[in-house]
């Protein structure tokens, strides 16, 4: 049986440009379960992305005991099975200690820090036509804003706490893992795979503000660590199956085509992008204004059909 | 005296009379006629012949002599811009004789009141200045409507009913504009908030707006629209441009698996063209003549390749014969439509569920629920289901091909109250069957999709109120498929006859 993951999709050479689905799929990885990844690009930030899809059941990590139990209840796949009970009760209480305050300090980090939020503009809905990218970035920020009530209490105040608590996190996972090769000894658990996403999420993506990143990776072992997984998960199995992106083109291609069928070349540096993306709005607003007018001049049906022949064509 | 009836019985008169408000005062040189006269000669010395006997020559003089409107005067208008007013009359500037006039002077008076800024609105001719023979004034003479307007309703639409409350502000800045606020809300999540602002000329429409659709019941999703639309028309055809974000969730998580991948966000950049032509004799019943609409929309205006691109094409005819007994009357409809996604990927990835094609209910395939037919799919099971509970529900998924058709017999009651309310009974047959094409589906035959047709029969009642036509049926499926869902009594509501 191959399960099908629904996922945020890859970007800046991650899996995927969200944790969680990061998670799900080193989850899926680590416990030898066989599926293949299928890219959501539309889903902006929907919280029922991760979901793990088995035949016309499907189950969403954001619903309770999420992907984990649902495989250990109906598949028995389990990660954590060679676990002594005393290990599960520390499994439970290391991954929420990754899933509460690590993912809320990145979760700052990303939209609250000024540079890091630019960057997630551009990379949060690569898939959605301009300005629809802008408005669902924007608003996620909004949300992050509301979420930490940065608007209400001092924002100094709260950044400060907010990377205190992940760097006590931090400080308590590289002691529990100390040199040893997981988390519990030589079998992963599915506290490594909560880590283990976090620390190459930080590892991988540009951020510019990096006092997260700086801190985490103080702890040698954590350092040593996510290394070591890197090569033994990500690239561990280079034969996964993974099905193309129905609806988007992943970072590795590198050409797009123009609403004129002709081939538009995807600029590498950002700067150069934040230009195409502000010309691109401009040609998109001027376009709205001129079909707009025409269709009001010209207000005939042949104007339409020479248009939708056009563009039959095209494809 | 005798003269003056015959000059109202002819041609032009007839159709003045039709708009009595249209009036030409009568001058100090034709004392004959009196004022509430919808016709009068205009004040030229040389028309008249000496004495008070009026010949048909005479009229037919009058009717051919120069005149032309020298000045107009508008009185009455507050708020209303002159040009406003004068534009409508430009036609009637460039008559040069009487007939000409008094027929453009009718047609403006119509145009004025159809702005609807106007409670009341006269047009009258008065003696231009005597030094110019053969000149007119006229004398716009207005009473402006109020500058607010309330409305509010309930009404059943579809499967639910809602609640309607506008308010609109009515030539406020005297361009004849017309600004309003609207909130629709039903018992349900499905609300819409919509501002709008249109004026006459030229005649443009624009509307922002911010709806939610909740089709949970049925396809497991609620759709969020919000944007902004422009539409124009000109005689039978429109055009309408929409730029709308579109979002797609399922919050209770109950969707099956093509719903699950249609959700999510998407720009929908678009203009549609309609055309419509009615020929019906009426649209609430009708007996004799025939209608046609023709809806083009092409979407996917814009450089940005990641718009939702497609072309989607509907085409509807009705056609009535008189049976000529009983009030009997034969009505045949058709629909049909295909939907072909463009850009990226092309025909290869599947159609947006919000732009497909839906069939059932009493205004799409009486017998059958709303979007109780076609492709669907079964939801997520979130329990087991028990033993001997219904099948569980499915999401319908809609078509991107449509066919259907209906044929009915409308007839008259034998109640005399019932026809004097023109409530009739109708009998009818109904079929259609709708697929999907696109993304990945297997290759549908016409043979195939001809076989799939689903049908029903039945009868009702019509009640051709003046809102629209209210409909309340009995039907059998006559042909029926695993996962339809079909619906015996049916109440049904139409602004026109299916």
């Amino acid at each position: 049986m191959v399960f099908t993951l629904l996922q945020h999709p890859p970007a800046w050479n991650l899996p995927s440009i969200d944790v969680a689905c990061i998670e799900a799929q080193v989850y899926l990885r680590l416990a030898g379960a066989a599926f293949q990844v299928e890219d959501v690009p539309t889903r902006v930030g929907a919280e029922q992305i991760p979901a793990l899809e088995d035949g016309d059941e499907v189950v969403m990590a954001s619903e309770s005991g999420g992907i984990p139990a649902y495989l250990r209840e109906t598949k028995g796949i389990d990660l954590d099975s060679a676990l002594t009970a005393a290990e599960r009760a520390d499994a439970e209480a290391l991954s929420a200690l990754a899933h509460l305050r690590l993912r809320a300090a990145l979760h700052y980090s990303l939209w609250l820090e000024e540079a890091n939020y630019k960057l997630c503009q551009h990379a949060y809905a690569p898939a959605l036509p301009f300005p629809l990218n802008r408005v669902l970035a924007y608003l996620a920020h909004k949300q992050a804003d509301a979420q930490f009530q940065t608007g209400e209490v001092d924002a100094a105040h709260v950044r400060a706490e907010v990377y205190r608590q992940a760097e006590r996190a931090y400080a308590a996972l590289a002691t529990r893992l100390g040199e040893q090769r997981y988390f519990f000894g030589n079998r992963p658990s599915r506290v490594d795979a909560a880590v283990f996403a976090h620390l190459l999420f930080l590892e991988k993506a540009p951020l510019v503000e990096t006092s997260l990143k700086t801190s985490a990776f103080s702890h040698p072992n954590l350092v040593k660590y996510v290394k070591r997984l890197e090569l033994e998960v990500l690239s561990a199995r280079p034969d996964m199956p993974r099905e193309p992106p129905p609806f988007t083109r992943t970072p590795g291609q590198s050409s797009r085509r123009g609403w004129w069928g002709g081939k538009v070349k995807k600029e590498d540096t950002r700067s150069e992008e934040e230009k195409r993306l502000t010309s691109r709005a401009w040609y998109f607003v001027g376009a709205q204004v001129a079909a707009v007018i025409a269709y009001v001049v010209f207000s005939s049906l042949e104007v339409e059909e020479v248009e939708l022949e056009e563009d039959y064509e095209e494809d | 005296m005798a003269s003056e009836t015959e000059a109202a019985s002819p041609d032009t008169a007839g159709e003045v009379s039709g708009f009595s408000e249209v009036v030409f005062e009568s001058t100090e040189q034709t004392p004959t006629v009196s004022e509430e006269s919808n016709e009068e000669a205009p004040s030229s010395n040389a028309m008249l012949p000496p004495g008070d006997v009026f010949r048909p020559e005479d009229l037919q003089q009058i009717r051919s002599a120069p005149c032309r409107i020298h000045d107009i005067i508008i009185e009455g208008a507050k708020r209303t811009k002159p040009h406003v007013i004068e534009r409508e009359l430009e036609e009637a500037r460039a008559a040069g004789n009487f007939t000409e006039l008094a027929e453009r002077l009718v047609e403006a008076t119509e145009r004025l009141r159809g702005l609807d800024i106007f409670q009341k609105c006269v047009v009258t001719c008065e003696a231009g200045p005597s030094e110019l023979p053969g000149t007119t004034n006229v004398v716009v003479s207005v009473v402006e409507k109020g500058l607010f307007g309330v409305r509010a309703g309930t009404y059943f639409q579809g499967r639910e009913g809602s609640v309607e409350g506008s308010v609109s502000m009515r030539n406020a800045f005297g361009y004849a504009e017309q600004l309003d606020a609207s909130i629709q809300r039903s018992r349900e999540i499905s609300n819409t908030f919509s501002l709008g602002l249109a004026v006459p000329r030229p005649a443009l429409r624009a509307r922002v707006f911010q709806s939610n659709s909740n089709w949970q019941d049925l396809s497991s999703y609620i759709e969020r629209l919000r944007g902004c639309q422009v539409s124009t028309d000109a005689g039978d055809h429109e055009i309408d441009y929409q730029l709308a974000w579109r979002e797609l969730r399922d919050p209770a998580g109950k969707a099956g698996r093509s719903v699950r991948r249609q959700l999510g966000h998407s720009l929908l950049s678009s203009v549609t063209h309609t055309y419509r032509l009615e020929n019906r004799d009426s649209r609430l019943r009708p007996t004799q003549g025939w209608g046609l609409r023709v809806t083009s929309q092409l979407a996917g205006l814009g450089l940005d390749s990641n718009l939702v691109r497609f072309i989607k094409e509907e085409v509807e005819g009705h056609v009535a014969f008189p049976l000529g007994f009983g009030g009997a009357a034969l009505g045949l409809g058709a629909t049909a439509g295909f939907l072909l996604p463009l850009g990226l990927g092309g025909v290869k990835k599947p159609t947006s569920i919000s732009d497909r094609f839906f069939l059932g209910g009493p205004n799409s395939l009486r017998g059958f629920k709303h979007r109780g037919v076609g492709p669907s799919e079964p939801r997520r099971i979130l329990e087991e289901p028990k033993p001997g509970a219904p099948p569980p529900p499915r999401d319908a998924l809609g078509g991107d091909f449509v066919l259907s058709g209906v044929a009915a017999l409308s007839f008259d009651l034998p109640v005399r109250l019932l026809q004097a309310l023109n409530v009739h009974g109708h009998v009818f047959v109904a079929a259609g069957n709708s697929v999907l094409v696109h993304g990945g589906q297997p290759p549908v035959s016409a043979r195939d999709f001809l076989r799939g047709f689903r049908a029903s029969a039945g009868v009702g009642i019509v009640y051709p109120s003046p809102i629209g036509r209210l409909e309340i049926n009995y039907s059998r499926p006559l042909r029926i498929q695993e996962g339809d869902n079909a619906q015996a009594f049916q109440i049904g509501f139409n602004v026109s006859s299916p």
